[in-house]
């Protein structure tokens, strides 16, 4: 299916209604947290209602930098479930939705904050809900709340789970898309940006096939100003020409920031093997295996 | 403990006399225990086909990760360099797997005008082909216009070896750290821990390495000795020297990281005398001991 996106994340401004669509919760977690991690540098109330459940949806934020702890205990940020804001007992109505959403406007411009950004894992429609078909009502009246106001409003499709019907349906009520932008994906690799801490994410397996789409995701991360992580948690195995593409992207900064390997340790001596210890600026993260 | 020419690993297994022949044929013995053609498109199942027999074999799966690297650089030189397909062959006899990559020559290959043969086999530092030699236990190439055949060898461990331990003891005013056992993928992180804690401690920016009871190594291992030596060379007046290690492990060290000085001593206290006396190692006093304590470090993350 293709993704369309026309914004990264990291561009989104107050009175953007936008949609997400993502692939998988390591886009989903990622993608949130830049958000919100921006959200809170500009001195912005933060709401996320997500399925993930308070304690995991914190662990996956402080996982990628984003230090919540503080701005939860201020109120700055709240982290909860769709039950009780969107939802009352398992039923849904656009109408109390909406409203709900109008009142935390109103209290975060009450309390003195310049803006609000408010995050939502919409799976909740994917549960036998009544009043899900009133999906499309509710974004309508999201766009109606958050059009020319200090809210940005980003509401979270998981696009493997979502029928393409739905989401045409909630499309156009968006003013912006965003998705994880994306430089090669098939049944066995994946190689994507990554937005907290930015980088690029490799997942799967990589070999020499993929140095083009490999070369092109470090070039255009490494455009952008700050230190560089590669993601390779979910990589199995690299060989050695993408290791050496990685190393002379690095080698080509020349330690004025750092390029941090998230990997496992058999990847690691990889990269140690071919020189990564005389790489200044190089730093190896180790993961734990599984 | 006696280290035969031509072994790996020690105390190894002893090898059947049939491996240290060239048989590409294979005829004659045993069957291969895989024997599968590939192309570009199937080099991801070959990998897994690999992995699956390598941990059948009873290589744990840091050397199985090697195997797996080792036989896709092969096999990706072979498709680069052959017609775009080639053969792969694993015999598992005399306590190694002996694994065979072989194509048929780049198409078209009667052509003289076109330079192939051993030029496309060159091991150059930091590409496939040496990071295989690094790796595999031996390896054996043959190349020219009718195609090429690399033969590499993975020893096997033999059931009973020491279990992997790290210890610590002070010689001559030297820290020494014992490694027994394998030192692999799973044991590599504790060995690191244990070389970054005594460097942050030891009285001196010294440290001896005794590998007299190291029996197994893999690239992770071969890695984490390459780093610690790094890591201890870049503090002021820092050394590093590896006692009692199997001349075999030496020589691929010197080989991975040609950069690198590796001093070596047949005991600890042959190193103890290599370094010197530890008194005049000790940092001065307020300038030497700062730096040292930042250079340990600088090798992982610059100060924030």
């Amino acid at each position: 299916m293709a993704v369309g996106a026309d914004a990264q994340v990291t561009e989104l401004e107050a009175d953007d209604h936008a949609c997400l669509t993502f692939g998988d919760p390591e886009e989903l977690f990622d993608l949130t947290a830049a958000f919100v991690r921006d959200g809170l540098a500009g001195g912005l109330q933060v709401v996320w209602l997500n399925e993930a459940g308070t304690g995991q949806a914190v662990a996956e934020l402080e996982r990628r930098g984003v230090a919540v702890a503080p701005a939860l205990a201020s109120g700055q940020m709240t982290a909860a479930g769709a039950e009780g804001r969107l939802l009352s007992g398992q039923a849904f109505a656009a109408e109390s939705a909406v409203e709900w959403l109008c009142t935390q406007m109103t209290a975060s411009q009450r309390e003195g904050f310049p803006g609000l950004r408010v995050a939502v894992d919409m799976s909740w429609a994917l549960r036998p809900v009544t009043g899900v078909e009133q999906l499309p009502d509710f974004e309508q009246g999201i766009a109606a709340a958050v059009a020319g106001s200090a809210a940005a409003v980003l509401c979270q499709y998981d696009r493997e789970r979502f029928d393409p019907v739905t989401l045409a349906q909630v499309a156009p009520f968006h003013t912006r898309s965003v998705a994880t932008a994306t430089y090669y994906a098939d049944a066995v690799l994946r190689i994507c940006r990554q937005y907290a801490p930015p980088g690029i994410r490799l997942a799967g397996e990589i070999d020499r096939r993929a140095a083009e789409p490999l070369a092109l995701a470090l070039a255009e991360a490494i455009r952008l100003p700050g230190d560089i992580t590669i993601n390779m948690a979910g990589l199995a195995f690299i060989d050695a020409a993408c290791a050496r593409i990685i190393l002379d992207a690095a080698r080509g900064l020349g330690g004025s920031r750092l390029v941090v390997l998230q990997c496992h340790p058999q990847v690691a001596a990889r990269f140690a093997l071919l020189g990564g210890g005389k790489v200044t600026g190089l730093l190896v993260e180790g993961v734990d295996d599984e | 403990m006696t280290n035969e020419p031509g072994l790996p690993r020690l105390p190894g297994p002893e090898l059947a006399g049939g491996w240290m022949h060239d048989t590409d044929a294979g005829g004659g013995e045993e069957p291969p225990v895989l024997d599968q053609v590939f192309d570009t498109d199937s080099l991801y199942g070959l990998r897994a086909a690999v992995a699956a027999h390598a941990m059948a074999a009873g290589l744990a799966e840091g050397r199985t990760g090697d195997l797996v690297l080792v036989v896709h650089e092969l096999a990706a030189n072979a498709v680069a360099h052959g017609a775009g397909r080639g053969r792969l062959r694993i015999w598992d006899s005399g306590g190694a797997l002996r694994c065979q990559v072989s194509d048929d020559g780049p198409a078209g290959s009667r052509d003289p005008a076109r330079p192939d043969g051993p030029a496309d086999w060159d091991i150059n530092f930091g590409h496939g082909l040496w990071l295989v030699r690094q790796i595999s236990d031996q390896l054996r190439l043959r190349t020219g216009p009718g195609g090429t055949v690399v033969t590499v060898i993975f020893a096997l461990p033999s059931p009973g070896q020491l279990v992997f331990q790290v210890s610590q003891r002070v010689l001559d005013g030297y820290p020494v750290l014992a490694v027994t056992g394998q030192l692999d993928a799973r044991s590599a992180g504790q060995f690191s821990g244990a070389v970054l804690s005594l460097a942050a401690t030891a009285q001196v920016p010294c440290l001896i390495l005794d590998l007299s009871d190291l029996t197994w190594w893999d690239s992770a291992g071969l890695a984490a000795l390459i780093t610690a030596h790094q890591q201890v060379a870049a503090r002021p007046r820092g050394q590093m020297v590896l006692a009692g290690a199997a001349g075999p492990l030496i020589e691929r060290l010197r080989e991975a990281s040609p950069d690198d000085q590796f001093i070596v001593a047949a005991t600890p206290v042959q190193a103890s005398r290599t370094l010197g006396p530890a008194a005049s190692r000790r940092p001065k006093p307020g300038t030497d001991r700062l730096a040292a304590h930042i250079d340990v470090g600088a090798a992982r993350q610059p100060d924030g």
